[in-house]
């Protein structure tokens, strides 16, 4: 039933790819840091005065 | 009975070189698909999307319904359906419409701060990768990651870009998943906080959002992230234009429409059509199960990073966060904040984290498409 593909198995790919981790986890805080500080200023220039 | 016997032939030449193995493996796809109509229909499911997707499967793999010769299957109406809208992105991105007009931003930009936890609940896709790199090419490794972007129409967009030949087997899993975050979030949130942190009360204390700021905001969303990962433009604008034509106040049909009409008629045809993908012969592979426990890895990993992430941030933070509102960060919307609200009621029956958790899953659905993004830039060597 099942087709038995050849699966490849490279353990050494885990830690060859640890970089795109890093680096993909690091954009993505870095945007998103970008983005609450825009709104932060957002909120503060076109929110009310008490 | 020469038109029965005409047909009879048709029939048997459709099925002549079907042997029993094939026979078992179509048995064994109806099933799933009956399992997917159970799911949809008893359990209520994500049922929008596994009841078309579990009858679609029945259809495509009744003896003889595939067109003859095509080892991958050629289905009629249903593949010319997946090629106007999936082999080219449209379905998921017009869907990513109406998301956009369904979601309220306010309680999040109330308190923008709460979007780090989206962020750090897109680990899973990355870690999710390396593991998949162990067993599969590059692209396709990346792929199986972004089914831990808990977000279907992201994960059908990357798969396609990026030439999967897995788009089926990561369809099925991301939404499968998505339906199961009621079962998969509690004990991996219950496993890695103590009962004392699922007591720590967040009270709820909105400020006021201009209109200005709701308006601005998926403008500069989309600038931002369009600048930093061009190649996912398309999925952060498309989500942002129908929040923006829903923030604007002067598109409220438009609004209704992209909510109700348009996001309902391209689910009917996004289940059933992601359906041709489950043919047999491509779907009964071990690599589709490998494929599908990757994905729960995914979704294990993504909310083990929220919650670790907020217990970090409790280290450093005077007025603690209740660590559970980390894993809403996974963007299974509105699923995931309504599971994180639960388990806070259940700690104690007074700490309500619910507007918390659903800014947490808003951000979360921000984040897992910038997370998209990058996966791509990763695949298409932009990055």
């Amino acid at each position: 039933m099942m087709s038995f593909l050849n699966l490849a198995f490279n353990p050494s790919n885990f830690v060859n790819n640890l970089g795109y981790m890093g680096v993909g986890m690091v954009i993505i805080i870095a945007v998103i840091g970008v983005i609450i500080a825009a709104t932060s200023i957002l909120n503060a220039v076109t929110g009310k005065k008490k | 009975m020469q038109a029965f016997s005409s047909w009879l032939g048709t029939w048997a030449s459709r099925v002549a070189d079907m042997t029993v193995t094939d026979w078992v493996s179509m048995v064994a796809m109806w099933v799933i698909g009956g399992i997917l109509i159970f799911l949809a229909i008893k359990k209520d499911m994500e049922p929008t999307l596994l009841l078309p997707m579990g009858f679609g499967a029945i259809i495509v793999n009744l003896p003889g319904v595939a067109a003859p010769g095509s080892e991958h299957g050629m289905f009629g109406p249903l593949s010319t359906l997946f090629d106007a809208g999936i082999a080219n992105e449209l379905f998921p991105l017009i869907l990513f419409i109406g998301i956009g007009a369904m979601i309220d931003f306010g309680p999040l930009l109330s308190n923008p701060k709460l979007m780090i936890f989206g962020a750090a609940a897109q680990f899973g896709i990355f870690f999710t990768f390396c593991m998949a790199s162990m067993f599969f090419d590059f692209n396709d490794a990346l792929s199986i990651g972004v089914i831990g972007a808990a977000d279907g129409p992201t994960s059908i967009v990357v798969a396609q870009q990026l030439g999967s030949k897995y788009v089926g087997a990561i369809m099925v899993a991301a939404y499968s998943y998505m339906a199961l975050v009621p079962i998969i979030q509690p004990p991996v949130i219950k496993l890695l906080t103590t009962k004392k942190e699922r007591l720590i009360r967040m009270p709820y204390e909105p400020k006021s959002v201009s209109k200005l700021t709701k308006i601005l905001f998926p403008i500069i969303i989309t600038a931002v992230v369009g600048i930093v990962a061009p190649d996912s433009v398309y999925l952060v604008g498309f989500l942002m234009f129908g929040n923006l034509i829903r923030e604007c106040g002067v598109l409220n049909s438009l609004s209704e429409t992209a909510q109700k009409v348009l996001a309902n008629l391209i689910t009917i045809f996004l289940g059933i059509t992601i359906a041709t993908k489950m043919y047999y012969k491509d779907f009964l592979a071990v690599n589709t199960l490998l494929i599908l426990g990757l994905g729960l890895v995914a979704f294990i990993i993504d909310t083990a990073g929220g919650v670790l992430f907020a217990k970090f941030l409790n280290l450093f933070m005077k007025k603690k966060v209740n660590p559970m509102i980390g894993a809403a960060g996974i963007s299974a919307f509105p699923m995931s904040g309504r599971v994180v609200h639960k388990l806070g009621l259940e700690a104690d029956n007074q700490n309500f984290l619910l507007m918390h958790s659903m800014a947490v899953n808003v951000s979360g659905q921000i984040a897992s498409v910038i997370a998209g993004g990058i996966i791509l830039s990763f695949g298409l060597g932009a990055l």
